[in-house]
């Protein structure tokens, strides 16, 4: 074990996938030389060479496209999105290609996009985006999102060996204030099963990201009050894991839907749908959501702090769900 | 019991038809779905067929009149009765086109003048009979359900008198006690809830 970041597990990750298979390389802008905005590449290049690690123009559907004809040529493509706002520009690439070429033809595209994402730290309406339902309304993507470091490890390295290709969030946020004991050997965290992070009895919060972290700390504010709130991480978007939002569901009976990215059309309305077809009789209270509005991720910090949800938010919607 | 015969609506943008021509004499016999009369649409022409077996009993839209979808253009009496949809049954067919309420047919009984002042529609779930209905929830109802409760009897603690899960479960807890022993159902719920509790964990950290 040793003490990581969230983003220093995922540089580990990538690094020993790297080690272990040599079809696994690296494409983006600024990865080589630079080790990448974030520094996520920091010695890669060093270490694997420039053949492994390619700096690209800046350019997505070119990255994406070039991605994905290495991953039909049996390659590992791992492709850096500086920040995941840019990875609009590669879209058609994405949605188009990588996302409907096994249906479409029957090979396999093995290939993972990967870049920082969600708000928090200023970073105004084009750096700041939690723009993850684009691709879970994608059949043919898995949408991946660690919150913790060891998950971010062990999600990475199954991406990477998944035959589908992989859009995997990192939360920018997250990236260095997450620190903890992480295993140095191999291992992997299977995508699509979700972790209870705290068990609870009362309401199950149901989030993903960097939200796992505020439906905690809520928690722990709320059990001196004897609200006991079970939280739930998917850790994957799609596909997430029904059965444990349901076995949550169905132990709790009250649920909080938690997400940073906006309202309409968001992940909470999704496992609302779910919670509403297979639990509705295991529901003692509205299922709640509590998510940003729907407008950009403001670029004032206090307009952002409004924007985003927090563990005070948590607090006031959880009081008034269990007093129901 | 008699059956109202209406203008169809031969397409979902027609409004209006014409009868062009009865088929069967006031008073003749005519079978379930034997042409009835012929109707020209602005859509389509076409021969429409009777609802109902029997007599038919009244003719109240002449040849060559034009009349609304859904007015009543004449009523068979007969046995065929049972198979017979009373015009207040087709909803389909009032939802686009605001169509006026069924002609008047003041010749026909209070029986037959079906409609607008058809029978209210029951509620489909209904709690035992005791009045206002009580504030719960899917879950709380469903335990109500399995342990033969009866809500009204329960005074819930929930947000505007809401009878909550905590109300049940203490309900019944404290429903068995008299008897002693436990009731099956009562440990058969319970059970299930320790079983929700102790629902296995998917925990990622070794």
């Amino acid at each position: 074990m040793a003490l990581m970041t969230y983003l220093e597990a995922i540089r580990q990750g990538i690094w020993e996938e790297m080690e272990r298979d040599s079809s696994v390389f690296l494409l983006g802008e600024d990865i080589g030389v630079y080790g990448g905005a974030f520094k996520v590449t920091a010695g890669m290049l060093e270490k694997f060479g420039e053949e492994r690690v390619i700096d690209t123009p800046i350019c997505e559907s070119a990255m994406v496209g070039a991605a994905v004809g290495a991953a039909l040529m049996g390659m590992r493509p791992v492709v850096e999105m500086q920040f995941m706002d840019f990875i609009a520009c590669g879209f058609d690439q994405i949605v188009n290609m990588a996302a409907k070429i096994h249906y479409r033809w029957g090979p396999a595209v093995p290939l993972v996009i990967r870049g920082p994402s969600g708000a928090g730290v200023h970073g105004g309406p084009y750096h700041s985006q939690s723009n993850e339902m684009w691709f879970v309304h994608t059949p043919g993507l898995k949408v991946v999102i660690p919150a913790t470091a060891y998950d971010a490890k062990g999600l990475i390295k199954a991406a990477i060996r998944d035959d589908n290709p992989v859009i995997f969030y990192e939360h920018k946020f997250l990236y260095r204030r997450i620190k903890e004991e992480v295993p140095e050997q191999d291992y992997v965290v299977p995508l699509g099963k979700a972790a209870v992070r705290r068990e609870g009895s009362d309401i199950s919060v149901i989030t993903y990201g960097a939200m796992v972290w505020t439906a905690l700390e809520a928690a722990g504010a709320l059990e001196k009050e004897g609200i006991s709130l079970e939280v739930v991480d998917l850790r994957s978007l799609l596909p997430y894991d029904e059965e444990a939002v349901l076995a949550s569901v169905r132990k709790c009976n009250k649920v909080i839907l938690l997400h940073e990215d906006t309202r309409t059309a968001g992940m909470a309305g999704e496992l609302a749908a779910l919670i509403a077809e297979k639990a509705f009789e295991d529901l003692d209270g509205p299922i709640v959501r509590i998510t940003a509005p729907d407008t950009p991720v403001p670029f004032s910090p206090p307009l952002e702090e409004y924007f985003l949800p927090n563990a005070q938010k948590v607090v006031d919607a959880a009081r008034k769900l269990a007093a129901y | 019991m008699p059956t109202n015969v209406i203008m169809p609506q031969m397409g979902e943008s027609v409004a209006e038809g014409t009868i062009t021509k009865w088929l069967k004499k006031l008073g003749e016999r005519v079978e379930r779905d034997e042409p009835l009369f012929e109707i020209s649409t602005d859509k389509v022409d076409a021969e429409i067929p009777s609802p109902a077996a029997g007599r038919l009993a009244q003719i109240l839209v002449k040849e060559n009149e034009t009349v609304a979808v859904n007015t009543v253009v004449a009523v068979i009496d007969g046995e065929g009765a049972a198979l017979a949809a009373p015009v207040s049954e087709m909803p389909s067919l009032k939802s686009e086109i605001p169509t006026p309420p069924p002609a008047p047919a003041p010749a026909l009984s209070g029986e037959t003048a079906a409609g607008p002042s058809a029978p209210p529609a029951q509620a489909p779930f209904s709690e035992p009979a005791t009045g206002a209905p009580v504030k719960s929830s899917p879950l709380v109802r469903r335990i109500a359900r399995e342990n033969q409760v009866d809500l009204a009897r329960i005074k819930g603690t929930g947000l505007g008198g809401r009878v909550s899960k905590k109300d049940i479960l203490t309900y019944l807890e404290e429903r068995q006690k008299p008897r002693g022993g436990r009731h099956s159902r009562l440990l058969q719920c319970r059970s299930k809830c320790r079983r929700w509790c102790s629902a296995a964990p998917l925990r990622s950290s070794p």
